[in-house]
């Protein structure tokens, strides 16, 4: 009874595991997707004023780039708030009152259309150097097309693992019905000499796969919870490092619920396919 | 009447061995047939066949009118359902009850709880173990395990009861006492077809079959 238990705990576990994996990994891509606005992308840029601009002439300024037919969205950051929250993710919030000048300066985010190329986004850069109180334009290309890439490369690596893990996950649910069906063949063939039909005879078989997968899904909610506490604080120290304030929340239930359901869908489609696989050695092969 | 009927029907197993060929054989409603042979005869192949566990290579069986040959693999289920067996050994799921293990068949049909618990009983009793219910089978004796087995078999109230050796395991006493059971359900218009290597028990059949294995070499097998 023991080893029984013990085995169908490393079972849900395995299927844990390799849930947590790939999940983990979306967390935290997702997570630090947050922080996007500070970091460089194809279709966005910044726009840093003059210290000496008044607020008159920056939204002057900032409207006519609105106004660009590239431009789908420009957003001004004044620099008091610039300031305030960078103390904040820095977790300095008291040095603001021994500074004598704000440093930072009025900062405008642009967005561009998807469709833009970069020689493009790179012509409107130019434009927008030329206009009078900007002082920089923070955009490069290069950085820019290489971020992508690696962060194109981070996205299909992730469905390379889930695809991975989630094949190890039913080869293992699928192993642990075939042995479940194999210690109650006897059992099995009484029941086909009976005249049991097949779903009476699967049903204990598609339960257990079901139940393997839906157990190893809230073990893989848990274990995800706990690597997440684990590495909260460097990735918070991470995205503060790019402005961005924000803790890393718990998993929510809507997320647990998902993990849950693919664990029973991977759970049921193993045993679906070992009990159609196994069950068939006992009335084709019947032997008394 | 004629409930079962074999025409020429040979058996080939998938490594080309011919257990049985041209068998030919009618069994009346309501009788005790036994069916006698050495080892590798085909007996059990035979009950095999009648319970659609294999499928003849060619021939015909019969049973109650309807050539099961032709059946689906589900209606071979639902066939199955009607046929009450016993075998040798291994008849008992052993971590289950024997008013579970009695039980079985009617829960398949979905009859109803109290229905089941009354007809187990009751059958329980017919076969002379009241008060057994609870029991595993492996506290009991082989001949109590084989009434058991046998209550099973009888509890759908089936019209053929296919057993493959019931008394194998068992000493001349017992034998005799399941062999009687069964015969005594032919009363009850029960058919029961019985494989055995005891030929003392065939005092008890209605009628006979023997299989013997012919002279070839694939052991092709004939009916006398």
């Amino acid at each position: 009874m023991l080893v029984h238990v013990v085995m169908t705990f490393f079972v849900m576990l395995l299927i844990g595991v390799s849930i947590a994996l790939p999940s983990g990994l979306w967390v935290i891509r997702d997570y630090l997707s947050y922080a996007d606005l500070a970091w460089p992308t194809e279709r966005g840029f910044n726009v840093f004023f003059e210290s000496e601009a008044t607020e008159t002439q920056i939204n002057s300024t900032a409207q006519t780039i609105r106004n660009h037919n590239f431009v789908i969205e420009a957003y001004l950051i004044p620099k008091s708030v610039a300031l305030q929250e960078f103390l904040i993710a820095a977790d300095l919030p008291d040095i603001a009152e021994g500074m004598a000048e704000n440093p930072l300066p009025d900062t405008l985010t642009v967005l561009v259309k998807e469709n833009i190329q970069v020689v493009e986004v790179e012509r409107l850069t130019d434009f927008i150097r030329r206009l009078e109180t900007v002082d920089q334009v923070s955009y490069d290309a290069q950085i820019t097309v290489r971020f992508n890439a690696i962060h194109t490369i981070f996205n299909r690596m992730l469905w390379v693992v889930a695809g991975t893990f989630c094949l190890f996950a039913l080869f293992v649910s699928a192993s642990a019905v075939r042995i479940a069906i194999e210690s109650r063949f006897h059992e099995i063939r009484i029941l086909h000499v009976i005249g049991s039909p097949g779903r009476i005879t699967r049903g204990p078989f598609l339960w257990c796969g079901f139940m393997y997968g839906t157990l190893g899904g809230i073990l893989a909610a848990v274990l995800l919870t706990l690597v997440l506490m684990f590495v909260e604080e460097p990735l918070r120290t991470l995205t503060a490092s790019y402005g961005v304030g924000r803790d890393l929340q718990n998993l929510d239930w809507t997320f647990v619920g998902i993990l849950c359901a693919i664990g029973a869908f991977l759970g049921l489609s193993s045993a679906l396919y070992s009990s159609w696989r196994h069950l068939q050695r006992v009335t084709r092969n019947w032997v008394i | 009447m004629k409930i079962i009927e074999f025409n020429g029907v040979d058996h080939v197993f998938p490594d080309g061995t011919k257990p049985l060929q041209n068998i030919s054989l009618s069994i009346e409603e309501g009788t005790l047939h036994f069916v006698v042979g050495p080892s590798g005869s085909g007996k059990t192949t035979l009950l095999n066949l009648l319970l659609g566990l294999y499928q003849p290579a060619e021939g015909e069986i019969w049973v109650n009118q309807c050539n099961i040959c032709v059946l689906s693999e589900r209606q071979l289920t639902l066939y199955r359902q009607h046929i009450g067996t016993v075998f040798q050994q291994n008849n008992l799921i052993p971590h289950r009850t024997v008013f579970e293990n009695v039980a079985m068949p009617l829960w398949l049909r979905g009859v109803e709880r109290r229905e089941v618990q009354r007809i187990v009983v009751q059958m329980l009793g017919e076969v002379g173990l009241t008060g057994f219910e609870e029991v595993l089978p492996l506290h009991l004796s082989s001949g109590d395990q084989q009434r058991v087995a046998i209550a099973r078999a009888l509890i759908t109230g089936p019209r053929i009861v296919v057993a493959d050796e019931p008394t194998g395991n068992l000493d001349r006493q017992l034998a005799g006492s399941v062999t009687q059971l069964l015969k005594h359900q032919t009363t009850l218009g029960v058919t029961v077809i019985m494989v055995s290597h005891d030929e003392e028990l065939t005092k008890f059949a209605d009628t006979i079959s023997r299989l013997e294995p012919a002279l070839n070499k694939i052991g092709t097998s004939t009916l006398k």
